[in-house]
Order: structure tokens, then sequence, then C-alpha cells
């Protein structure tokens, strides 16, 4: 039974429960012969039966009824929470999403990043929209954002220029945050430094840094700063 | 700079991972060989009442054709019942958003995609499926197609260890996956997600009124439990089109890294589950490190190309990474690994724009695609795996003059002729649509070829027959060329190397062992796997190198 490692000719008897012709020359070593190799087992018709319980089972039991059953245990356990995070206006309606960026466009105010959904979630352009890393475009692009936020002259975070993955991103680099700070200390007159430690105050050190990396969400940024400006701008609950 | 920390939770992540993998495994081989599991008493009367509505005997064996029969009939009812389901949504409840019935292309294209493991999205989740569709026909098949992967790999497995030709019973091994290994993960991952503040209702939208910027409509849904079974069953289609980069469904870098610990862990338990079916739980370790070397060499190259775009002025602060289509809570290196572990285990879920990746990020995550086996998706990644070892040990037996066995069988003209199958269908599925895309013109508007439009190119066919599901934009690939072509290239990606696997399966179970001699190759030891390493970087870099030069390589010029 052990392989011979010195060439045989090849037999050329043909094994009868093997169902391979013999007229192709075998590439296996040539005592093949010598293994026993069992007949192939019956074949039964595929059961129709099966298959059809099978896919509705698993539509009915996992696909449906482990939603349900979850959506259903949560909204019944924390009514709140089946929602993610929101914070709520005074008469109970949803102010904002924690995750989720809006278009701030008021000079006064931080700004967010650049984005192709115009920060609403349903026009579902997340992922759309991204010049490619050596596009002449994404220069361009840049470029015209900073100038936008008046950051011509300084050393810019590139994520403050750049659209998200999402295109929804609430949050910035510290170092995005800052860099905003005179602009906006000069259109609000606000004073830097009352402005330097609102930032500082929102810096999220998730876990120490030990969970993701410092952040600053400018949604909750800009609603702590909305309320300070001494010139509010003109209200915005019309607008889409 | 970026902080430490981030690159040691890189470390500990992946180090949890490799501490349950083992543990899953051997949880897996049990329930595969039919011996009792800590769920039986609850689950015991869930299986039996289930066998007997199927009328399936636990008892009766079956060949591998009539295993493959099966598969691919329960795999078709599938398909065609969620076709009928995404044509006709509109008419059918819980469409409280209004989406319209998808057009004959577009549901072709979904239903394929997501029954074969696939879940690339064509279409836009916001807009154009109803939550009855989400539930009763995508979520479905994220159950359907990762336990036909496991079925498929456990039959395989029986090859190396039975003697009578049968692979096992397709219906008995579905049913475990998903009541045995599917629903106890499931219900934990949802769990971890619902903690850590991802919604979970049935809900489909709120409005919310801010006085920065007025109202937004916000779209929620069952999320927590459709992000677990799409990472554990490595499927990665999003309930969001922005996928995990999308805030509501992955809110913090915990989401993000349970998202990574989720992804990787079925198809590295795998290698181990199979050590144990086989009864030689040394060979698993061959394969678990020949997969994590070239996921970690992947890693590293993906990551050290994304701290920096030099095509930006110096203006421009890159100390946290080029973070262009990343999202700002999360450190790059988390980043880099969520994309990366996402495109090795052919999940295709995402929390980066790989659009806007530069070129030598884009190729680490295309050579993963092209390789489809380190670790490769739920059970087919590791079958592939499987191929590659057939293929190494019938070259390197033919180099050194050993006999080509692999655990005790001889690896002879059927394993090497359905492995070889299984290996070039994938650059022929690749590779012609890319061609017939770029000559004929049909893949892109007239006038837009340039290298970025065909790594898109590239990108799209990779992704479909590798059955990973990413997406990179930059053409308009909801047309009917690209519905109709890439459905057709993600079924045949899918079934012709899952028929591969059964066949070889089926082949070497009927074959006596081969006793132990002087010409055997040891694959459990260490030189054995250095082998297979650069076997599988050599085979496919052989198969793709030209492509990647004319795509995102190019883009460096």
């Amino acid at each position: 039974m052990t392989e011979s490692e010195v060439p045989v000719p090849p037999t050329v008897a043909p094994i009868p429960t093997r169902p391979v012709p013999a007229r192709v020359p075998p590439v296996a070593p040539p005592d093949e012969g010598a293994r026993r190799i069992a007949p192939e087992p019956p074949f039964r018709r595929p059961q129709l039966r099966a298959g059809l319980v099978a896919v509705f089972a698993t539509m009915l039991l996992l696909g449906v009824g482990l939603n349900v059953v979850a959506s259903l245990g949560v909204t019944g356990v924390s009514p709140g929470s089946a929602q993610g995070p929101f914070l709520k206006n005074p008469n109970g309606t949803l102010e904002v999403s924690r995750l989720l960026g809006v278009n701030v466009t008021s000079p006064e105010l931080f700004w967010l990043r650049p984005t192709g959904t115009d920060y609403q979630p349903f026009t579902g352009a997340g992922g759309n929209g991204f010049y490619g890393p050596t596009d002449p475009a994404l220069l361009n692009e840049t470029a015209s954002y900073a100038a936008e936020l008046g950051l011509t002259n300084v050393t810019v975070p590139v994520d403050l220029l750049t659209p998200s993955a999402s295109g929804l991103d609430p949050d910035v680099t510290p170092q995005a945050a800052l860099v905003q700070i005179p602009r906006v200390a000069n259109e609000s007159g606000l004073s830097q430094s009352f402005l330097l430690s609102l930032v500082n105050r929102e810096i999220v050190l998730p876990l120490y840094s030990w969970l993701g990396t410092p952040y600053v969400n400018v949604v909750l940024l800009d609603l702590a700063l909305l309320p300070l400006l001494p010139h509010p701008p003109a209200p915005l609950s019309g607008r889409s | 700079m970026i902080p430490w920390q981030a690159y040691l939770d890189v470390a500990l992540t992946l180090s949890v991972v490799l501490a349950l993998a083992p543990v899953l495994g051997r949880y897996m081989a049990r329930v595969y060989t039919d011996r009792p599991t800590l769920l039986d008493g609850l689950l015991g009367p869930v299986d039996r009442f289930l066998f007997r509505l199927l009328g399936v005997s636990r008892r009766e064996e079956m060949g591998w054709k009539e295993y493959a029969a099966n598969l691919l009939l329960l795999n078709a009812i599938a398909l065609v019942a969620v076709f009928l389901l995404l044509v006709t949504q509109a008419g059918l409840p819980l469409n409280a958003l209004g989406a319209p019935n998808m057009s004959w292309d577009l549901a072709s294209h979904t239903a394929s995609s997501f029954v074969t493991n696939t879940n690339y999205q064509h279409y836009v989740p916001e807009q154009q499926l109803s939550l009855f569709s989400a539930l009763f026909g995508l979520q479905t098949l994220m159950y359907v197609s990762p336990a036909t992967g496991l079925c498929v790999f456990v039959a395989f497995s029986r090859g190396f260890q039975r003697r009578d030709g049968t692979v096992g019973n397709f219906y008995v091994d579905f049913v475990r996956t998903l009541t045995r290994i599917f629903l106890p993960l499931v219900i934990l991952g949802t769990l971890g997600f619902l903690l850590a503040g991802v919604p979970e209702t049935l809900a489909q939208s709120v409005t919310a009124y801010s006085p920065l910027a007025g109202a937004q409509v916000i779209p929620l849904g069952p999320v927590a439990s459709w992000n677990a079974i799409m990472l554990l069953g490595t499927n990665g289609g999003g309930y969001f089109n922005a996928n995990l980069a999308q805030p509501l469904a992955n809110p913090t870098a915990a989401t993000l890294l349970l998202g990574v610990v989720l992804m990787l862990l079925i198809p590295l338990a795998t290698p181990f589950a199979f050590g144990y079916l086989i009864r030689r739980p040394g060979e698993a370790y061959p394969l678990v490190v020949s997969a994590i070397a070239i996921f970690l060499l992947a890693l590293g190259i993906f990551l050290y190309f994304s701290l920096n775009n030099p095509f930006l002025p110096p203006t421009i602060s890159q100390a946290q990474g080029f973070l262009s289509g990343a999202e700002a809570r999360f450190s790059l290196p988390e980043s880099a690994l969520f994309e990366v572990s996402s495109i090795y285990s052919n999940t295709g879920a995402s929390v980066m724009a790989i659009g806007a990746l530069t070129p030598w990020a884009q190729t680490s995550l295309l050579f993963g695609m092209f390789l489809q086996a380190s670790p490769g998706g739920d059970g087919t990644g590791f079958g592939m795996l499987l191929i590659y070892v057939i293929l190494a040990v019938f070259v390197g037996g033919l180099m050194v003059g050993r006999t080509p066995e692999y655990l005790g069988k001889k690896v002879g003209r059927d394993q090497v002729k359905w492995s070889a199958a299984a290996l070039l269908s994938h650059p022929f599925l690749i590779l012609i649509p890319v061609a017939l895309a770029v000559v004929l013109g049909l893949g892109f508007a007239p006038g837009t070829l340039n290298p970025a439009t065909f790594t898109s190119i590239l990108y799209e066919f990779t992704s479909e027959s590798a059955n990973n599901g990413s997406g990179i934009g930059g053409i308009a690939d909801t047309t009917v060329f690209y519905n109709v072509a890439g459905a057709l290239v993600m079924l045949v990606g899918r079934y012709l190397p899952i028929l591969a696997m059964l066949a070889i399966g089926g082949s070497l179970s009927r074959e006596g062992p081969q006793p132990v001699g002087p010409g055997t190759l040891r694959t459990e030891s260490l030189t054995f796997t250095i082998y297979l390493i650069l076997f599988l970087i050599v085979i496919a870099g052989l198969l793709f190198l030209p492509v990647l030069v004319l795509g995102p390589l190019s883009q460096l010029g």
C-alpha cells in the first residue's frame, strides 16, 4: 500500500466501480487500484416540500419573528431607546438626534463637514459624490470649502474639508472645531477665550481614547452656543 | 497624532476574536456531529418539530449530488420568493414610506445579491425598500445564505472523515446551523447593539425639529437585529444606504469593534471546527495562521497608505490620517480594521467611502476579494481555502516528489479538476464582464473612462464575483446592464464553487484512507504553513496583477 517513488508504467485495467473511464490517462499514481473506492450513494429526487417549508420557516421565525420580538421587546422595556438617542424640545417633539448632523449655514455657528446629502438621511446619498484621492477635483473642493469657512491662510484638518462616509457625520476632530473659533468669534461677537472653553467642554474622549478617538459633536456644540449668541439667527423652524 | 490607544484597540479586538474562535469552532463541531450541546433542552423540541414539518428523516444520509440538488432547490425557492416580493412590494403591507415596486432587473439583482451572500445594493434602502420586503424578503435571505455556506463547509469537511460516499443530510445541517449557531449568536449580537444605543423599532421614521436647521425626517427600523445577522452572516447589506457609516446604525467605536468581532467570528471559528470534525485539531493551525497572516499584511498596507494622501497640499493637516470619506467618531486604525475585516471576510459592510481611499488601500481590499479565503465568508471562505490547499498539495507534491494527499485522502484527478474550476471561474467572472463594460462602452458614460472609472468597474464585478458586496461608487450601476450582468456574475460566482466544494467532498468521501508513509506531505508543519501563504499570494497575484496595474495603481501616475 505504501507509495513507490519510482515511476511504474501505468496499469490499464479499468476499475469497474469507478465511474471515470479508463481511456483518460490517470493523473494519480498508478497504484490507485489498490485503494477501496466506495460506490456512489443513491440519488433521490430533491425534496420540494422540505425546501419550501425550510424557506418559509426561516422567513417567519427568523426573518420576521426575531425582529418583531426584539422591536416590541425594546419598545416595551424602554420606549425612548427604541429610536436611538434623541434630544427633545420642551414641547415634547424630537429636537435632534445626537447622532446625525444637521445642515448648519449661519456664519456665527460652527460648521460641519461638507456633504452630498444636505444632512437629510432620507436622500440615502451617503457613500456617493466622493472625489478620488488623486482627483484634481478633490483639491478644488477642499479649497472652495476652506474659502467658505474663511480659512484660507491657516492649516485646516482634512476632515473639516472632506465629506464623511455617511454624509451625516455630526462630528469633527477637536482641531477642526478649534480652527473655526476666530471666525465664530468675529461673526457672533463672543470672545475667543469663551468659545475656546465652550469647545473644550464639548470634546468627547470616549473612555479616555480607549474606544475611539477624541471628537467634537458640532450639533451639540451649536445647540449649546445658540442661546448664548448676542444676535441669534432668524428662526429656522420653517426650513427643511 | 493618532492616539496609541487606537492601535491597541485593534490588537485587543483581534485577540478577542482569536480567543473566541476555537471555542466557537469546538461548539460548531459538536453541532454538526449531533452531540449534546447546552441549548438542547430549549431547542431540541424546536428541531424535532421542524424536521416533522419538513418531512425529513434525520438519519437519512445523502451523497454529494443529492445534497447539492436539495441545496440548490432551497436557494432557488428563496430567490424566486424574494424576487416576487420585491416586484410587488408597493401593494403589500408595512410600506409607510411608499417604496415603489422594483423593476424586474433591479429586483433580480437584489434577490440574487442577498441569496448569494453578496448583498451588493443597487437599490437605496431608504427610498426603495418597504419594511415588509426588508423582513420577509431580505432579512430571510440573510439567514438562508450564510446557513447554506456553513452547510457547504460541513459537507466538504465530512469528505475527509468518511469513506462511504455520503456527506450528510442537507436539511439537518441547515436547520441545526440556524437554530444552534445563528439564533443564539444573533440574539447576543442584537443585545450588544441595543446596549450601545442602536435603534430597534418597527416604526419606519420619525421627524425631528431642530432650531439649527429645521425639520429632518429620520429613517428607523429594527436596526440592531439587522446589524447582528448582517455581520454574523457575513452578509454586509446595510439597513441604511450608508451602511455602517450611518451614525444611527454604528454610533460609537464600541459598536464598530463589536461589528469586527461578529464579522470575523464564524469565518475564523470554521477552521477550528474543521480540525475537530476530522479529529485532528492541529490541522486547523496552518489554515488559521495562513488566513491571519495575509489578513494582517493587508491591514498593515491599508493602514499605512491611509495615514497620508501625498496629493493634498501641506496646508491641509492629516494628523489624524487621511479622513476623506471616514467618520470622525472613529480613529483611523479602527476604521481600517473594520474595512479590512469586512472585505477579507467577504462581508462587504463599510464604514469608509472606498472610492475616497488611496490607491494602495483600494488595492489591498481588491486583493482580499481576489483571494476570497483569508478568511472569506461564512463556510464558503473556508471552502475556498481548502480548495487552495488541495491545489497547493498537488503542486507541492509534484515539485518535491511526494504523494499528493491531504489528511489521509489522496488528491486525484477529480479533486484537482473541480478545484481548478472553482479557482478559474473567479477571474473569468471578473475579467469578461469588465472587458464587456469597457470595450462595448456599456459600463460608463461616454468620455468618462479613466483609471478611477476603470477601478470602479473592476471593483463592481470583483465584489460581485467574490460575493462580497462592498461598493466603490463612481459609476451609475443601476442600469439594466449592471443589474443583469451583476446578477449572473453573483449567481455563478456563488454556486459554481459550491458545486465544486460539494463534489470534492463527495469524491473524497468515497475514498479509503491513505496510510501515513515516508512519502506523506506533513501538512501540520511550519514549512507547509509558509508554503501555503506564499502559494496563496502568488496564485492570486498571477491571476490579477495586470488589472491591478490598469486600475487602482495607475491612479498613482
